[in-house]
């Protein structure tokens, strides 16, 4: 497992959730494995392979499976055994439960009184809630007629609407359309800003990336990597960093290259690309720049190949089978 | 990598128009549910029952005994009709075993969007599963029957026999044809309505107007003395209508064209209503 | 038809819904290769491509599918086309190879040459060791591609997907986004991709359709070689890459904070990466550039344009 090393000494007091030892199996299959994982405030991206136990996961942590070992603590205390936490925790889940005969607004105000507030806290909160989802316009149709990315939205209110400290959302953009997608990953920034603890589940990576950079990569029931997105890729050593130049004379590059400790291989890969690997790429990245201003090298672009989260996810995955 | 082991290529072939497009559907659906075991233990039972009628018969027609003219005419066909009529139990056990889930389940599994994405039109997908249901009706009713018809022709020793009972294989065609079309429009509209099948065969029973109804209708008519209640019961018009073309007795008290007017009036609606069940602008994309 | 006739031309195509007009005098033609359908939830994709289905009557003239008219001829057409529907789609009680071939036998393939042409397709979308395995075994990602596969087996001329990742997670998005770069590039079957996944278009299409409340507010080309670029460049790296715009700016260009980095306007007159790269160096607390490229308009930018 790849722990990537805390920037700062770490401070307890803000992990609000976290786990321990957690473990959930149904009969001989095992969803998630002795998982110990502490969550802080902020957002975390929650990835892994379809059937690597993302869902169990967040079914667990939101108290709605009850652990087979292991405990699950919501700043402090055991999730099992206190059920005044479940107040402070949101939850957007994948099946489709909605009350189709209502409209949406009379069916967030009716959870939302579920919860225990008066009828006025609902109203207003629900009014907060649609607007900070934008559905106020169509808050009053029947969630009947309510398109595919609408109904995500309604269940993003609903888990919004109690304002709760931790959000676990389970693809939450499924079905959404580009707008709608920019204004939740918007959405989910500002609540991670403000302090709220949100764990969004995705499968579409650069929305992942565009929303945090701290990530926790589940495999098979286990932790593949818990991190900065940064600080994880740097960690892998087993695959060099890819860097690709364009420029006029790959070759004279390379030859300037060729010489520095920390490239480990150069391939002309056209007669305008190089091809660069290396273990430890700082000193390539300071020199390229320099090597740019160079009118004779005419390097006119660069690119590392592997520096986004797909392909960590990638490496990550192949590398733990 | 899409680079499996072969690449993707172009195929060389023709498509062709096809003249019945809807025959892959009836051939499809029919050899899966003749390849299970229950279709080939009724096949067996429908077609033994049929044999039975036949040993019946040869010993009647060699015996001699049925020479009166006028009686072995009304006997010689109606014969065949009661041996169609007593295939009644397997014609519905193969209606609802065949026909109760065939809609339904390409429903539940949005099947018909890989249908209806093909160059197929309603009517074909119709026509399609409607050819499933009749040809297992055809294969416990009209086959078995044409075959002891024939076998009756071959035995008999009698000379006007075959005089009397030679249109009995196209009558017998009309009428399974319309029992087919009509009992499978019925299961299929059902079947495209409800998605359990204990509640479309218990559906299709009571709308066929067996059981409950049938029992209904006649406590009506001894009440009331009006024998029109009996038009909405479908298997007694059904049988009116055969009674009539094979010139048997009719039980009903009113004129057979009213029950054709109902059988035509009842599989209209079933149409109708199967129609609007599997638009295919409402069930692609 | 040769291989510059449009795979698709609408001429003044409406289409209503009773009384609510959902496409209003759509006019586009497009050439071969994949083109991306795009829209916000509302703007007719759907019954744009019910129209170039077949589904919906169209007056005469008013759509074309590679020269086919759908009002007028709608069999004819869906014998060259394929579908890949977004919601799951099975045929109860068969396995992968019997429905594929029964796809095939429905589009007016013989038996035979059904069967052969499936097991081929099934091999080609990844599906082969699994194709006799019961379907509620099959994973997402498997589902999808059998859906492909059976839009595949007739070889049609153009294939139209609705969502083709859905639920895939990403190495499954990947394969899938592949096969669509292929098919249509190296294969010649031209490909109409409707999604809500901006990034999935800009690597898959060759041009977008943007519509909006039932009207076309854009046809554009995807760029894909904008290395001829001069004046806008993206910028990633670590580091405070914040500062380094700043001091652009104050040298005279403009930026724009986006994901991990900035996207840089130059100044005119000056082209090249040289001056950010100045900037750069001259700043006090050093940023380390992983990524300088110049930067095309994307599909995302051609949307966010069209639809305001």
């Amino acid at each position: 497992m790849i722990q990537a090393p805390p920037t700062s000494p770490p401070d307890t007091s803000m992990v609000v959730l976290k786990t321990q030892n957690l473990s959930r199996w149904y009969g001989q299959v095992i969803g998630v494995n002795d998982l110990t994982v502490d969550v802080s405030p902020g957002v975390t991206g929650l990835l892994g392979l379809n059937g690597a136990g993302k869902s169990t996961l967040f079914k667990l942590m939101a108290g709605q499976l009850k652990p087979s070992a292991g405990v699950v603590r919501v700043c402090g205390h055991d999730l099992a055994h206190y059920r005044g936490l479940y107040r402070l925790i949101g939850f957007l889940a994948e099946p489709d439960a909605l009350y189709e005969s209502m409209t949406g607004r009379e069916m967030l105000v009716y959870l939302t009184r579920l919860q225990g507030f008066t009828k006025d806290e609902a109203n207003d909160r629900t009014q907060r809630a649609l607007q900070r989802t934008h559905l106020v316009e169509a808050a009053d149709r029947r969630v009947k007629g309510y398109s595919k990315g609408m109904r995500q939205k309604i269940k993003l209110a609903q888990a919004l609407a109690h304002d709760p400290q931790i959000l676990f959302l389970d693809e939450p953009f499924n079905g959404m359309d580009p707008v709608s997608r920019k204004e939740s990953m918007d959405l989910i920034r500002e609540l991670g800003a403000e302090g709220k603890t949100v764990m969004v589940s995705s499968h579409i990576l650069h929305e992942v990336e565009a929303m945090t950079s701290r990530i926790l990569l589940i495999h098979r029931g286990q932790i593949l990597a818990d991190g900065d997105i940064g600080e994880i890729r740097d960690a892998i050593e087993r695959h060099p960093h890819r860097i690709e130049v364009h420029c006029d004379s790959p070759r004279a590059l390379a030859s300037e290259f060729i010489s520095l400790q920390d490239v480990q291989g150069l391939r002309v890969s056209s007669e305008n690309a190089l091809l660069l690997e290396s273990d430890l790429p700082r000193e390539v990245y300071r020199l390229l720049p320099e090597f740019a201003l160079r009118p004779e090298m005419g390097v006119r672009s660069w690119t590392t190949l592997d520096d986004n989260l797909k392909s960590l996810f990638e490496y990550l995955v192949e590398d733990g089978r | 990598m899409p680079i499996y082991e072969q690449g993707y290529t172009r195929w060389e072939g023709e498509i062709q128009a096809r003249p019945m497009r809807f025959w892959p559907i009836l051939r499809r659906g029919f050899l899966a549910e003749l390849k299970r075991r229950r279709t080939l233990i009724l096949l067996f039972l429908a077609w033994a029952a049929v044999l039975i009628r036949g040993v019946v018969l040869y010993g009647d027609l060699r015996a001699g005994s049925l020479l009166q003219s006028s009686g072995l005419l009304k006997t010689g066909l109606s014969f065949f009709y009661s041996a169609l009529k007593g295939q009644s139990v397997f014609v519905i056990l193969f209606v609802l075993l065949s026909g109760t889930d065939l809609v339904s389940k390409d429903r539940r599994f949005h099947a018909l969007q890989i249908y209806f994405s093909r160059p197929l039109t309603p009517n074909d997908y119709i026509l399609g599963k409607l050819g499933i249901v009749s040809a297992f009706v055809f294969a416990v009713s009209f086959l078995p029957v044409l075959l002891l018809w024939i076998f009756a022709v071959a035995v008999s020793v009698q000379q006007g026999y075959f005089a009397t009972v030679w249109s009995a294989p196209l009558l017998a065609l009309f009428y399974c044809g319309l029992w087919a079309a009509l009992a499978g429009l019925m299961v299929l509209m059902l079947s495209s309505v409800a998605q359990r099948s204990a509640i479309i065969a218990v559906s299709w029973v009571l709308l066929w107007g067996l059981l409950v109804v049938d029992g209904v209708t006649r406590i009506l008519k001894m009440l009331t003395g009006w024998s029109l209640w009996s038009l909405v019961n479908v298997d007694a018009n059904l049988k009116q209508v055969g009674a009539w073309i094979f010139g048997a007795d009719r039980p009903l008290g009113y004129h057979p064209l009213l029950s054709v007017f109902v059988i035509l009036a009842v599989g209209a609606i079933c149409y109708v209503i199967l129609r609007k069940r599997i638009r295919p602008v409402e069930v692609v994309l | 038809m040769s291989s510059f006739d449009p795979i698709l031309r609408c001429a003044r195509l409406s289409q209503s819904y009773g009384e609510k007009k959902v496409l209003h005098e759509l006019e586009f033609e497009v050439g071969g290769g994949a083109v991306g359908l795009l829209g916000p939830n509302g703007s007719g994709k759907t019954t744009l491509l019910r129209t170039l289905l077949g589904l919906l009557p169209v007056p005469p003239g008013c759509a074309q599918v590679l020269g086919i008219d759908p009002g007028l001829s709608p069999l004819a057409l869906r014998r060259r086309i394929g579908l890949v529907p977004e919601s799951e789609c099975l045929v109860p009680g068969m396995n992968a190879v019997e429905l594929t071939g029964y796809a095939g036998e429905l589009t007016g393939m013989s038996s035979k040459d059904a069967m052969q042409r499936a097991h081929q397709v099934l091999y080609y979308v990844g599906l082969g060791e699994a194709r006799y395995r019961d379907l509620e075994t099959y994973s997402q990602g498997m589902k999808q591609r059998l859906k492909l596969a059976q839009a595949l087996v007739h070889d049609p001329d153009l294939v139209f997907l609705d969502e083709p990742t859905n639920g895939m997670d990403p190495p499954g998005r990947e394969t899938m986004l592949a096969l669509i770069r292929e098919i249509s590039h190296a294969k010649g079957v031209s490909v109409v991709l409707s999604s809500h996944l901006l990034p999935d278009v800009q690597e898959t299409c060759d041009s977008v359709l943007i519509l909006k409340d039932g009207r076309l507010r854009s046809q554009e080309a995807v760029s894909h070689d904008p290395l001829h670029e001069h004046l806008l460049f993206e910028v990633r790296g670590r580091g405070d890459l914040a500062a380094l715009g700043e001091e652009l700016r104050v040298r005279g260009h403009d930026f724009t904070p986006i994901q991990n980095g900035i996207r840089v306007r130059l100044k005119e007159g000056v082209g090249g990466p040289e001056p950010i790269l100045q900037t750069a160096l001259s700043l006090p607390n050093p940023v380390e550039i992983r990524h300088l490229m110049p930067a095309g308009r994307t599909v995302e930018d051609s949307f966010f344009e069209a639809i305001d």
